[in-house]
């Protein structure tokens, strides 16, 4: 569905992407675990048009995306709930959630039946509809940010450290989400500092070290890798 | 001081308030969706009263039945103004940005002056005269026509900023242009409607205001500074702001002026370095 290949991203002198090729099959949850600055958020930003891209190609369902300007990539049904979540703080949360769904034409009756059905995922924004994104507890900010992702109804989501700055039971309850939402058939590539709950949750993950792909393979067999369980998960 | 008189000067402060708000409105939104100041958005008001006089001298129209024609093309010149000029500029440092749309403020004005002379002209065949009575105060009838007219325009603007799918991504634009993009939104066209908007309003502003005023090649700059004070008052970014800084200068501007006439404008400016001084984020600004 999506491959990347030989990708690299240049910072004016900085390269932080040095050839990486990366691929992502329908249906599946692709994890990239990598250290800080290992250049993990500047390969979904090259994916989604928000940095451009110096070398190499990306092509997603037959179609070149690199080269497409941002709006168009999400036009073709990826969603990048990015790190730090970029909500809209002084709207609603409803008013973000519209957002969500800005660049597919809904009719009205589509729009409140998607709306439903994120909201059942995400019981609590329905109740925090009418107030200000920017007031939402961290937790709350993090649904809403993957709940305005899903009102795209992507092809493709694209989660950037959703656990990041939480608590560990919110944790949890993040990853109570993201396996929630893999159930349902949708395509995710997810970003994660958690290697181990990452690497459960994933079918395929790759291993980011300054802008190369270091290791890939399925989760469970990365999870028994030595150099995964030393340098990630402090065994 | 008898009720009436009071009473009148109120009145009279909301109806020019809500032109002010108008003339600056278009000001605050380019700012807010972008962080352009435009400087040449006074040339913009003078051209439409222009255009409002012309077609007053040559068809009869008045002036306020002209707006939707000035509107529309003071639109226009905004969406030119972006096109040839601001989007070559828009990575440039912040100062080459000042002295693009400065520089275009005195060009317009030249090109007026070129044009047209320094004579002043004032509009002579008005559809509207004579003083109505409302709430048993007098009030000019063209000025209540004006100030009418100005709160209908800027009821659509805000209907449009905050009820319609392209105002509410012209909000997301003015949050973060980033985020803005992660929704799909094209932010490079917000830019346009933005400039098409400022030049639309500012350019209705201009046919309601040329039945009020003088007009001359520079008038827009005693205008653009009224608008500088309104926009600064309110918050940058903010057109609800603009709205309540826009009523609170025309009230001060003409309660000042039933006191000291010859102040006002030193009363609404020492009000402008007062806000910028000790609340530089004006009323409702970020
Ligand atoms: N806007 C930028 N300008 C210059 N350098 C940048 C920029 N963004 C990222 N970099 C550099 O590119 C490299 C990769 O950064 P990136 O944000 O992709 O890493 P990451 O794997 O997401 O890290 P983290 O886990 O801390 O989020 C880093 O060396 C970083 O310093
Ligand atoms: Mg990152």
């Amino acid at each position: 569905m999506l491959s990347i290949i030989d990708l690299r991203v240049n910072y004016g002198k900085v390269r932080a992407i040095q050839g990486a090729s990366l691929r992502v099959e329908a249906g599946q949850l692709v994890s990239i675990v990598g250290s800080n600055g290992a250049g993990k958020s500047t390969i979904l930003q090259a994916i989604s048009g928000l940095v451009p891209v110096s070398g190499g190609e990306i092509w997603f369902d037959g179609e070149r995306l690199d080269r497409l300007p941002a709006h168009e990539i999400v036009r073709r049904g990826i969603a990048h709930v990015p790190e730090g979540r970029a909500l809209f703080g002084r709207l609603t949360v409803l008013e973000n959630l519209e957002l969500g769904a800005y660049a597919r034409q809904y009719t009205r009756r589509e729009f409140d039946r998607v709306l439903e059905e994120v909201c059942t995922m995400f019981p609590i924004l329905k109740k925090r509809a009418r107030q200000k994104a920017g007031t939402l507890s961290g937790g709350e900010q993090q649904m809403l940010a993957i709940a305005r992702g899903l009102m795209l109804r992507p092809r493709l989501l694209m989660l950037d450290e959703p656990s990041l700055g939480l608590m560990p039971s919110r944790v949890s309850q993040i990853f109570e989400t993201l396996s929630q939402i893999k159930r349902r058939d949708l395509t995710i590539v997810l970003v994660e500092q958690n290697v181990q709950e990452s690497l459960e949750l994933a079918d395929y993950a790759y291993v980011l070290q300054t802008g190369r792909v270091v290791l890939e393979g399925p989760g469970d067999v990365l999870l028994q890798q030595d150099m995964i369980r030393q340098a990630y998960l402090g065994m | 001081m008898d009720l009436a008189v009071i009473l009148q000067t109120l009145l009279s402060g909301v109806m020019m308030g809500f032109v002010y708000a108008l003339v600056s409105i278009g000001l605050n939104l380019i700012y807010g969706v972008m962080e352009i100041i435009n400087f040449s958005h006074g040339a913009f008001l003078m051209l439409a009263m222009y255009i409002a006089y012309w077609l007053n001298v040559m068809a009869g129209t008045d002036p306020v039945l002209a707006a939707p024609a000035s509107g529309l093309a003071i639109g226009l010149l905004g969406a030119l103004t972006y096109k040839l000029i601001i989007k070559r500029v828009m990575k440039a440092p912040a100062l080459a940005q000042v002295f693009s749309t400065f520089g275009l403020l005195v060009f317009l004005e030249a090109l007026a002056h070129f044009l047209w002379t320094a004579d002043y002209r004032t509009v002579e065949k008005t559809a509207f005269s004579g003083v109505v009575s409302l709430f048993g105060l007098r009030v000019g009838l063209a000025k209540l026509v004006v100030a009418a007219c100005a709160i209908l325009t800027t009821a659509v603007l805000f209907w449009f900023y905050n009820r319609t799918k392209t105002g509410k991504a012209l909000q997301a634009t003015a949050i973060s242009h980033r985020a803005a993009k992660l929704m799909g939104i094209d932010t490079d066209r917000m830019f346009l409607i933005s400039w098409i908007l400022g030049g639309a309003t500012v350019g209705m502003a201009g046919a309601f205001l040329a039945s009020l005023y003088n007009i001359f090649p520079t008038i827009g700059t005693t205008f653009v500074l009224l608008a500088f004070a309104v926009v600064v008052l309110g918050g940058f970014g903010s057109i609800t702001g603009t709205l309540y800084a826009g009523l609170i200068i025309g009230l001060i501007e003409n309660v000042a002026g039933i006191f000291a006439p010859a102040f006002k404008y030193a009363v609404v400016y020492a009000l402008f370095i007062g806000v910028i001084v000790f609340r530089p984020k004006g009323l409702l600004g970020r």
